[in-house]
């Protein structure tokens, strides 16, 4: 028996229409009756609801149980896409009792209720205990699906060396295996090495706000860096959640750019203090926060000392206003934070800069470690009296994390190829 | 007559002795029937201990006070130490011996022992329920509290040679009949293996100036850990030769003649392990295979053609040997047989190699399935001790595949049964690097000492190698010196690719014999650290309950065949399931998946 919940399945902010979608074991009665549809009946209906001082007609999708996503009884309320439609129906499902979904709830109850059709344990266990639905339209298996059949491909070619080697060690007296050298084997382990590696560079570890875009404000104190922060962000346009800060000194909040979610970080006050031992730190944490950011937004207040380019950094002169004369905005964008001048152009400039031209391709941590351990277990030198048998203990290693992915080994399996390929036996 | 023992040990091959002489050693009264005395310990397939995966095996029933080894370095005619050049891990010492020399060696342990052997046929138990009471033969009856039983391959033995069929366990002896009345009635699972033997040849007729000598390593070396106290005889050397495209066609032309070929045999042979007529037909493609020609002693004509085991016709094995070089007038003193045997599974017994119908009565040897004197033996030792500790009413002992040889034997037959004859092989072992034949004495001596089967002599010559390690050890890490600027110690240099152990021997001035194993044993220290790894991991499967799992056929993602395996197993948690056979990692991550499932349903 689970709740009702509702969460917005459209991007944020200004649209032709919007999605929201209710779910629940059962439905409040009120709810049923304000939409005036039959619970069990499957279809599309126009609606108009009341929505505080105002209504809208909007398009009521009924999927009841178990027929729907969720498996549960599921509602899709079409909206027109205006954040006040949104905002005042999100409103009226509360008082109706319904709250808000968490993050991957929908998807987890899809998965809970066996809706999600998914052969690979592994992405169940990726895309549906921890992420978010936008998180799993970006992860491999649920994109192509193709990352299993290359790690079987290359598995495949580890346990052929695996066998090659094997065969050096159990059966090194018979006169059916031909003795390979150790630079044979090593040439081999280095290109199977290669495309290991090339292989994990095509993919990316997801990890938690890994797909979230992060954009640091830095500057000089007093250039109006909290001033420019709050007024990105204050615009009651898509403020959808506010995370705590994780660091005391760098303020965090998350907004939704076009439907892009991008989370801005202030590191005012790390450099008021004039003590230079802080000073340093405070340069460090934020140069920390700078480099591993989508963007870095440099502040500065006066076009004398502003640098134009500092690197992939977005240069900013704010408080347009106190100037005297205009300037060309050239190789930056001009703002005032107090009088809201430049502040769209800007946020149009910051989303062009953290939308990455291509879509990372995803794999789930655990798996993009496994991947990593795996291909280390490849790089091996070539020297030593127990080059052999070190290298064998390697290769299984190797296709022991591979499996822990996907697919099956057992040292049968390596027996049987021995005895397939080689005349073992006197 | 009837006779009254504390245990009582039935077959009197490598396992059956092993059995007896530990069982002597931990202080019962023991007695061995057998179909023949003196043919026991004989070596009924080539004269030769150890070899890959083998000297492992019999070095640990040495360490364990066994006396195979000992029995090889008294009759050991060639040793060679094999995988030299791959390792420390897969190192293996072979030796050729003499047959005779051995089996005489071994009787006279046994009489030195004061082991009582009896020559008879058991043919069926008396038993009070589950228990075994007595071993009834035709005039006699023994009783005893636990019963070990090697058959070997005389459980409804049949020889055959071409197309001929005869009743026996090896040729020219009898077969065990009886004792398949009594396990049908136990409702053990039975299956047929096959092996086979070459033609023996008369060394007088064959030519050795044609063939490649093979002779022995220059440097000594032993299979027991006790060392230069069991004297070799004068060494000799082996030879080689390989058959031809002539011999081939002999044997395709006749090839409707083998035992094997005419659909004689349901049996299954092992497969690196075949006979001339596989080699040839299934490796249609290779003109020449090797023959090693073994003697099978010093003072005997009899050799040994190593390569060349057949169930071809008389006429075709005379025709065929005669076509290879250097065997062109040789006269066959006993022809190639195969031999068909009937098996348990080995999925019948406990690890203790108990069967699990009756808790006194231990199998070991080939009846279980395997091939090999070591495997024998080493089976032999690990149920002597069980049914010894079963007479003495102790905890049962269980050697483990992270620290033996014995172990994975023991694991992979009692947990997956054989599809042919058994045989160890390194890459069995997971733990390889850690399982070396030179360790064999340290990975065993808890289990040797708390048992009380060992005696002082090899205990000591044990510890004053332990001290000696130590030392070699507490050397290694005062010494230091400079590497790239940095200070070392030379025991962290082992670790290093760039500086090899001579170098290292140099630097801390040490030449003792033990260096090599104190230097793997550093360098391969982390190996041990990521096994204790592994084994933290098992545990916290135990933990992983599947108490709540009432139904496999719900996990989504299981094969059809995984469910009801479950469902007929039911582990309790998932340690146990991922002992049951076909359960792979990733079927454990469906599994473990399911459980969050369940806790995230119980939740709600």
């Amino acid at each position: 028996m689970s709740d009702c919940i509702f969460a917005l399945a459209t991007p944020v902010g200004r649209s032709a229409v919007a999605i929201v979608r209710v779910s629940g074991s059962v439905l409040p009665e009120k709810l049923v009756k304000a939409l005036s549809i039959k619970k069990e009946k499957r279809g599309v209906f126009i609606r108009r609801l009341s929505l505080g001082s105002f209504s809208d007609s909007c398009l009521v999708l009924n999927f009841p149980a178990p027929g729907s996503f969720t498996g549960e009884h599921l509602i899709e309320i079409h909206t027109h896409g205006s954040p006040a439609i949104v905002g005042e129906l999100f409103s009226f499902l509360e008082s109706l009792g319904l709250r808000e979904a968490d993050r991957g709830e929908f998807s987890k109850r899809a998965f809970l209720n066996e809706k999600m059709d998914l052969s690979s344990a592994e992405s169940i266990m990726s895309g549906v205990f921890a992420e978010s639905a936008e998180e799993l339209a970006a992860l491999e298996d649920f994109r192509s699906g193709s990352l299993g059949e290359k790690i079987r491909k290359l598995s495949k070619k580890i346990e052929s060396l695996l066998v090659e080697v094997e065969s050096q060690l159990d059966f090194s007296d018979e006169e059916g295996v031909v003795s390979v050298g150790a630079s044979g084997v090593s040439s081999e382990l280095s290109f199977l090495h290669g495309e290991a590696v090339s292989l994990i560079k095509s993919f990316s570890p997801l990890k938690k706000d890994s797909l979230k875009k992060r954009v640091v404000l830095s500057g000089e104190p007093n250039v109006g860096k909290s001033s420019l922060f709050n007024a990105l962000l204050d615009e009651r346009v898509a403020i959808v959640s506010q995370t705590p800060g994780t660091t005391r000194d760098i303020v965090r909040k998350a907004l939704f750019l076009s439907g892009v979610e991008v989370s801005f970080e202030d590191t005012a006050g790390v450099r008021d203090v004039g003590g230079s031992k802080i000073e340093a730190e405070g340069i460090k944490m934020a140069k920390e926060a700078a480099a591993s950011a989508s963007l870095c937004v440099e502040v500065f207040d006066d076009p004398l000392k502003m640098s134009r380019n500092i690197g992939s950094s977005l240069v900013v002169l704010n408080k347009i206003d106190l100037l005297n004369k205009a300037v060309s905005a050239d190789g930056f964008v001009a703002v005032s934070a107090k009088t809201g001048a430049g502040l769209q152009g800007l946020r149009n400039e910051i989303l062009k800069r953290v939308q990455s031209p291509v879509k990372e391709n995803l794999v789930s941590e655990r798996i993009y470690l496994r991947l990593e351990a795996a291909s280390s277990l490849l790089e091996q030198e070539s020297v030593g009296l127990d080059f052999f048998e070190t290298t064998a203990q390697n290769l299984r290693d190797c296709l022991k994390e591979l499996e822990g992915v996907y697919g099956v080994f057992d040292n049968e399996v390596v027996l049987d190829q021995i005895f397939n390929n080689f005349c073992i036996g006197k | 007559m009837k006779y009254i023992f504390d245990l009582i040990v039935i077959g009197g091959g490598h396992a059956g002795v092993e059995a007896a002489l530990v069982a002597k050693r931990s202080g019962l009264h023991v007695a061995l029937i057998t179909l023949d005395k003196t043919k026991t310990g004989r070596m009924s397939c080539n004269p030769a201990i150890g070899g890959i995966g083998k000297s492992h095996l019999a070095k640990e029933i040495d360490a364990l006070g066994g006396y195979m080894a000992e029995a090889t370095d008294l009759a050991g005619i060639q040793f060679r130490t094999l995988n030299k050049k791959k390792g420390p891990a897969v190192q293996a010492t072979r030796a050729q011996t003499d047959k005779n020399t051995y089996e005489k060696a071994i009787q006279k342990k046994l009489s030195k022992e004061e082991i009582e052997i009896f020559d008879d046929e058991i043919k069926d138990f008396g038993t009070n329920k589950a228990v075994i009471e007595k071993a009834i033969s035709k005039n006699n009856e023994y009783e005893a509290k636990a019963f070990v039983l090697t058959t070997g391959t005389f459980l409804n033995g049949t020889i055959l040679i071409g197309h001929t069929k005869q009743e026996g366990g090896r040729i020219d002896e009898k077969k065990a009949t009886g004792l398949e009345k009594f396990f049908e009635k136990q409702e053990l699972k039975l299956g047929r293996l096959k092996t086979g033997t070459p033609p023996r040849l008369s060394s007088q007729t064959i030519n050795y100036s044609l063939l490649e000598p093979q002779p022995g390593d220059e440097s000594e070396a032993y299979m027991s850990f006790l060392g230069p106290k069991n004297k070799h005889p004068r060494q000799t050397s082996c030879h080689i030769t390989q058959t031809n495209e002539n011999t081939h066609k002999i044997i395709e032309e006749n090839i409707k003649k083998s035992a094997m070929y005419s659909g004689l045999i349901s049996g299954v042979g092992p497969r690196y392990c075949p006979s001339i007529e596989d080699k040839i037909v299934r490796f249609s493609e290779k003109k020449h295979h090797q023959i090693f020609v073994e003697p099978e002693g010093l003072e005997t004509d009899w050799v040994y053609p190593n390569g060349v085991s057949t169930s071809l016709p008389k006429e075709v094995q005379e025709e065929y040997i005669r076509s290879i070089k250097g065997f062109e007038k040789a006269a066959i003193l006993q022809y190639g047989y195969a031999v068909e045997y009937d098996y348990i599974d080995p999925r019948n017994l406990h690890k203790t190699l108990a069967t699990k119908n009756n808790p006194n009565l231990f199998l070991a040897g080939q009846i279980n399935g395997t091939t090999g004197y070591e495997e024998a033996g080493a089976q032999g030792i690990v149920a002597g001790i069980n049914a010894s500790l079963y007479v003495k009413n102790e905890a049962p002992w269980t050697p483990q595949r992270q620290n033996s040889y014995m172990g994975v034997l023991v694991d992979d037959l009692t947990r997956l049964g054989v599809s042919e004859p058994y045989r160890m092989f390194t890459s069995r072992a997971e733990h390889r690097l850690l399982l070396r034949q030179d360790n064999a004495d340290e990975r065993m001596y808890q289990t040797a000492k708390k048992l009380n089967i060992i005696n002082k002599e090899r205990e000591d010559i044990f510890l004053t190698k332990q001290n000696e390690k130590e030392e070699i050890k507490k050397k290694l890490q005062e010494t230091k010196i400079m590497v790239s600027g940095v200070k070392k110690t030379t025991e962290e240099l082992c670790k290093r690719n760039d500086f090899t152990e001579e170098e290292i021997k140099k630097i801390t001035k040490q030449d003792g014999k033990n260096f090599t194993e104190v230097y793997f044993d550093i360098r391969y220290s982390g190996y041990i650290d990521k096994q204790q790894r592994e084994l933290e991991k098992m545990k916290n499967l135990e933990e992983h309950s599947l108490g709540l799992v009432f139904d496999y056929k719900e996990v989504i993602g299981l094969s059809g065949e995984l469910q009801e395996r479950l469902n007929i197993k039911k582990p309790k948690n998932l340690f146990e399931a991922s002992n049951i056979e076909g359960i792979t990692p990733a079927a454990l991550n469906v599994l473990s998946i399911h459980l969050k499932k369940i806790d995230a349903l119980r939740a709600v």
